[in-house]
């Protein structure tokens, strides 16, 4: 029997990425492992303090395009798994916002399809953010860019 | 109003459904005289520049030019913003 190379789950509920990461690597350890934990921004696009982030999703399109993409990354790589788990709903500032956790037999593979599964997340995949502060609301018009 | 033959259903997401004050919506696809989905969003009278707005049909990223049938599920999307 194949083995499911992968795991993507919707959050409705706060979640502890450290604990997600020690039940998923249980059995999903290979040499190497790359971890990405997103968080709310304290502040939103203009500057001004957080209250909430609120993250809207069409759900079946967001499970179908991340699964997808994950099982293609599963077609061109044997030693490969990955966990992805990301919130919707209301989230409090400097709470997880997405987990990606990625095991591979290898360094390069492991930080490459983290990375990778991450811009996914945020430029292919029918979620959108809404910022909500003291004064009001405003949607997210753009999601930043890759910067080092 | 339920989903009957010469129907499609129409869905907008995030700022579309709140600036146009629905999410989901019924209506004739006799309505629509080439079916194209740019062609629908005309008639629903959503007024966004078309670089702006993904479409998806059936659950399947599409394009504005892309032809729909009846009993499609045809949603308009703002830019994604996730992760």
């Amino acid at each position: 029997m194949d083995k499911i190379k992968y795991k993507f789950k919707i959050a409705t509920d706060p979640f502890d990425p450290y604990r997600e990461i020690e039940k998923w690597q249980i059995n999903n350890q290979m040499a190497a492992m790359s971890i990405f934990i997103g968080r709310v921004r304290e502040i939103d696009q203009f500057g001004s303090q957080l209250k909430q982030l609120e993250i809207h999703h069409y759900s079946g399109l967001t499970e179908k395009l991340i699964e997808k993409h994950l099982s293609e990354i599963t077609q061109k790589i044997e030693s490969f798994s990955a966990l992805v788990i990301h919130r919707v709903g209301f989230i409090d500032p400097l709470e997880p916002i997405v987990l990606i956790a990625v095991s591979a037999d290898q360094r390069g593979i492991a930080n490459q399809y983290c990375s990778e599964i991450l811009e996914v997340t945020k430029f292919k995949v029918p979620f959108w953010k809404k910022e909500w502060t003291y004064k009001g609301s405003s949607w997210v018009k753009n999601n930043t860019v890759l910067s080092t | 109003m339920k989903n009957n033959a010469n129907q499609i259903k129409v869905l907008l997401f995030a700022e579309l459904s709140e600036k146009y004050g629905w999410d989901e919506k019924y209506l004739s696809l006799n309505l629509i005289e080439d079916k194209k989905a740019k062609s629908i969003l005309k008639h629903i009278n959503i007024n966004v520049a078309h670089q702006s707005i993904i479409v998806a049909i059936n659950k399947e990223i599409s394009s504005l030019e892309a032809t729909v049938k009846d009993n499609d599920e045809v949603a308009f999307m703002p830019i994604f913003t996730g992760g």
